[in-house]
């Protein structure tokens, strides 16, 4: 009974989601910035690709209705081997959470509670997201579209702010293109394509439980159009309001570009609300590969998700704080070692490699029907 | 061995669903045989009501026959009893005879209100019912006359939820009066009362109101599941059945609706909920129960919309101002003063400079003085109403200050959030808000506004998991229902709210078809020259 009510995502829910979660962490951090000024194109290409992305996933996906990746997996080259996939995914997923934590508790720490120790704000954000996952997938559905108008009415309204307060130059944006294309086809591969895109691959865990889903290709595929555009969005306030070597370097862009804003010398220092963007982004974002990973455990063992909320949250936290010793190392690590290391066998190559056998079995599968 | 034989019988007990009426006084030994010899019975009757004043007993004689009218006289009416019982059985003629119960009712007594008590257990009801019972010598059944009115408090404006425009008139006590109370709104024979009898010890009566075709088939059959569940010693007002009948109990939000007003309860009924009404509560249930019902007044109905859409949106802005208020003021002052405009951090720190407390303390010290004011306030006899309220004014506004216990900005700020408090229309959903907001100011006073931040996640978190009855908490919110907006943060004018809310599924979802938007004649009236 509970699981029937439980368990099932409408496509609006999944469209928030989705949203939310591309935003979650790359309107943060400095991204594409070896585009310099063109890292808006960047993003907007990097979109594109991330759309045939999106649609390969689906089509896996589509293949075998209800089954999640991991299923796919089992399906595909056996218990045993599926269970390896698994596994190694399951590592993946919980390692991209430590680090999307790491991202937020770096934050809070630079910029706001200076002298609190990164373990702190990691253990309370986990508290939290483990007691949404732990009430389930819909709850988490239904939380986002409690918060998404005002994730996305501040996101605007910061862009709106700092334009009033006369802090845009938009000579920031030129020359577009000044140095061809090669630093944006740097930018896009493989950092913008893996980074806020490819990472939808941890949704594959996550479409087969809404309740359309075959209306789910075309919320996905939106989904991903409207976090696009919202992250050119942000990248042009960026670059706009900061210049291109000042959001180079600075660690946070979103957060310094808003404490550029001043309106009748009253709404100064909003800084608050763009915590409360990254913040929930990141709550988003660490619960889909948390649930991602707790599927996986379930699938394997065959015991309910559920179990593993508290044991593997605290991994989690433990993996976030012992990841890397300072900032600069873990930036270093995400924006060159990752992407190329993990995220394109994860999101790429691992799914290349299964497809052809999917399509080969499921085939056989449909003349044995005959 | 017993211990087990007796969790063992407890638990045989709960799977049988609640003892019905008859069960309950077998388990407290009442004899069920009733005889056809009137002695036997009413020795039976003087053994059972043995020590209380109140039971009376007169012999009569009716038809030839020897005959008691059984009562208490505590519970029925004493001029009807003599004019309309006593007098007409001992007038008439002897000789009538009768063959049984129905046609001695009809020949003596056709213009009272009666029942045919078959057995032992409803002759004891119906005596504990106020009702004065005629047992004849040589009959197996007694017959039971209802002619007991106890005294009721008369039909008055409501005390809790005061309203300016609408109807004045709010629930009393007595269940009768509070049906005609709804059944005078709504003329329309699909108007269901179901008829409960629940607690063991006081057998109160509880009924069960719904519109047939509106209120959904599953939600009913779950309301009554439920009430079925119920086994309790006493019921004492509605707010017993309420905690038996909630989704979950360890929330700080009231998950069942409560007033004392007919419209809104007739509005709800309209909607497709269903009504609890208990016998001796002036407040009465409806489920299921979302968390938008606790922000809409009967009164924002009949108001122009523009009105009361506004007043709405006060109503939410206030819940946050109630819930948040204290602890942006502790987050702030402790950990974030960058975020104030330098001015009025300036004004704020001079004031604070004498106060010997951190924020905190300060504002806990103020918030615990107001919640006894507050409860002092309710208890108190309304003669010495006065002295409270002056004393309070005085030492928590100006002594307080004076003394240099806490700051003036402080006041002002617990004052406000007290106010903002009392704006709910619903009294137990604004004192989830009075909860709430301790635990907000610790979180905010350990973690700044990251910890105000993450307390409101989690609030949404457990508000989202909540369900009542069934349906999500927060429909039509989250999740997301576009339909059904027209009367959550605003209200749309009457004629375009034409579809009920599909959350609750009733059975015909739609009010009314036509487009009724009013308008101008088409034709200028008078005629054109």
């Amino acid at each position: 009974m509970k699981n029937i009510l439980v368990e099932k995502l409408s496509l609006w829910q999944l469209f928030i989601l989705i949203f939310i979660f591309e935003i979650g962490s790359a309107a943060v951090v400095s991204t594409g910035n070896d585009a310099n000024q063109d890292a808006w194109i960047a993003i907007g290409l990097a979109m594109f690709f991330g759309l045939g992305l999106a649609l390969m996933y689906y089509f896996m996906l589509s293949r075998l209705p209800g089954k999640n990746l991991f299923e796919i997996f089992q399906f595909c080259f056996g218990k045993w081997i599926g269970n390896l996939f698994t596994l190694l995914y399951i590592m993946y997923f919980l390692y991209i959470a430590s680090r999307v934590l790491r991202d937020f508790c770096e934050l809070i720490v630079s910029f706001i509670f200076d002298e609190t120790p990164i373990e702190f704000i990691a253990i309370t954000m986990l508290f939290v997201i483990m007691y949404m996952l732990y009430l389930g997938l819909e709850v988490m559905g239904r939380t986002s579209e409690v918060f998404m108008p005002y994730f996305f009415s501040f996101i605007i309204i910061i862009g709106i702010a700092v334009f009033i307060s006369g802090e845009m130059e938009f000579e920031n944006l030129f020359p577009v293109l000044g140095d061809g294309f090669k630093p944006v086809m740097k930018a896009v591969f493989p950092q913008l394509l893996t980074f806020p895109f490819g990472e939808l691959i941890a949704f594959t865990m996550i479409i087969p439980y809404t309740s359309k889903f075959k209306k789910a290709k075309k919320i996905t595929l939106l989904a991903v159009i409207a976090s696009g555009v919202m992250l050119i969005y942000n990248a042009v306030l960026q670059i706009t309001t900061l210049g291109v070597e000042a959001r180079a370097r600075s660690n946070f862009p979103l957060l310094s570009s808003a404490r550029e804003i001043s309106l009748l010398e009253f709404i100064e220092r909003v800084d608050l609300i763009v915590v409360f963007i990254v913040m929930f982004g990141i709550i988003v974002k660490v619960s889909v590969f948390f649930y991602g990973a707790l599927k996986g455990l379930e699938l394997i063992s065959n015991r309910p998700y559920r179990m593993y909320v508290v044991p593997i949250g605290t991994i989690i936290a433990f993996i976030s704080v012992k990841i890397s010793d300072n900032f600069a190392e873990h930036i270093e690590e995400g924006l060159i070692v990752v992407p190329l290391f993990m995220h394109v066998p994860f999101q790429m190559l691992f799914p290349l490699m299964v497809l052809p056998v999917l399509l080969w079995k499921t085939r056989k599968n449909k003349e044995v029907n005959k | 061995m017993s211990l087990f034989s007796s969790l063992f019988s407890r638990k045989k007990n709960k799977n049988n669903g609640k003892p019905s009426e008859e069960e309950l006084f077998e388990q407290q030994d009442v004899p069920k045989q009733y005889y056809s010899q009137v002695e036997k019975n009413k020795k039976l009757l003087e053994e059972l009501f043995k020590g209380t004043f109140d039971f009376k007993y007169e012999l009569i004689k009716i038809g030839g026959q020897k005959a008691y009218i059984t009562y208490l006289s505590t519970m029925t009416d004493k001029n009807e009893l003599s004019n309309r019982v006593i007098q007409t059985a001992t007038n008439h003629p002897n000789d009538i005879s009768f063959s049984n119960m129905v046609e001695m009712r009809e020949l003596y007594f056709p213009s009272i209100d009666y029942k045919i008590a078959e057995n032992f257990h409803r002759v004891v009801w119906g005596i504990l019912n106020g009702e004065a019972i005629i047992m004849v010598d040589g009959y197996s059944e007694a017959l039971s006359l209802g002619i007991g009115m106890p005294e009721q408090r008369a039909v008055s404006e409501p005390s809790t939820q005061t309203i300016i425009r609408g109807p004045k008139d709010g629930f009393v006590e007595g269940l009768q009066v509070n049906l005609l109370l709804v059944r005078k709104r709504l003329k329309n024979p699909r108007l269901k009362f179901e008829i409960f009898q629940m607690g063991r010890d006081s057998k109160t009566n509880v009924a069960l109101g719904y519109i047939n075709d509106i209120a959904n088939e599953d939600l009913l059959k779950e309301v009554r599941k439920r009430l079925n569940q119920i086994d309790v010693g006493a019921l004492l007002d509605s707010g017993n059945v309420e905690e038996f009948i909630v989704d979950k109990t360890l929330t700080p939000f009231p998950l069942v609706y409560n007033t004392e007003r007919p419209d809104s309860i007739c509005g709800h009924l309209l909607e497709g909920k269903m009504a609890i009404f208990v016998d001796g509560s002036p407040f009465v249930l409806t489920v299921p129960t979302l968390f938008v019902d606790f922000f809409q007044a009967s009164e924002d109905y009949y108001q122009p919309f523009i009105m009361s859409s506004f007043v709405r949106l006060v109503r939410y802005s206030s819940f946050m101002i109630a819930l948040l208020f204290p602890s942006l003021y502790v987050a702030i002052s402790t950990y974030h003063h960058e975020l104030m405009p330098t001015q009025l951090l300036i004004s704020v720190q001079a004031q604070r400079e004498s106060v010997p407390f951190p924020a905190v303390i300060e504002i806990m010290i103020m918030e615990l003085s107001f919640e006894v004011l507050r409860e002092a306030g309710v208890r108190m006899p309304r003669v010495v109403g006065q002295t409270v309220s002056i004393v309070g004014a005085l030492v928590i506004g100006q002594a307080a200050v004076e003394a240099g216990l806490v700051s003036n900005v402080l006041v002002i700020v617990v004052a406000f959030t007290a106010i903002a408090s009392f704006v709910s229309p619903i009294y137990s959903f604004s004192i989830a808000t009075r909860l709430l907001r301790f635990v907000v100011i610790f979180s905010a006073a350990f973690m700044g506004l990251y910890g105000v931040l993450l307390f409101l996640i989690v609030m949404v978190i457990h508000l989202v998991s909540l369900r009542s009855f069934g349906i999500p908490y927060l429909a039509p919110v989250a999740p997301f229902q576009p339909r059904n907006q027209d009367d959550v943060f605003v209200r749309l004018p009457i004629w375009l709210n034409k579809n009920r809310p599909s959350y609750l599924f009733p059975k015909s979802p739609v009010r009314s078809e036509e487009n009724n938007q009013p308008s101008p004649p088409e034709q200028p009236l008078g005629g054109q020259k």
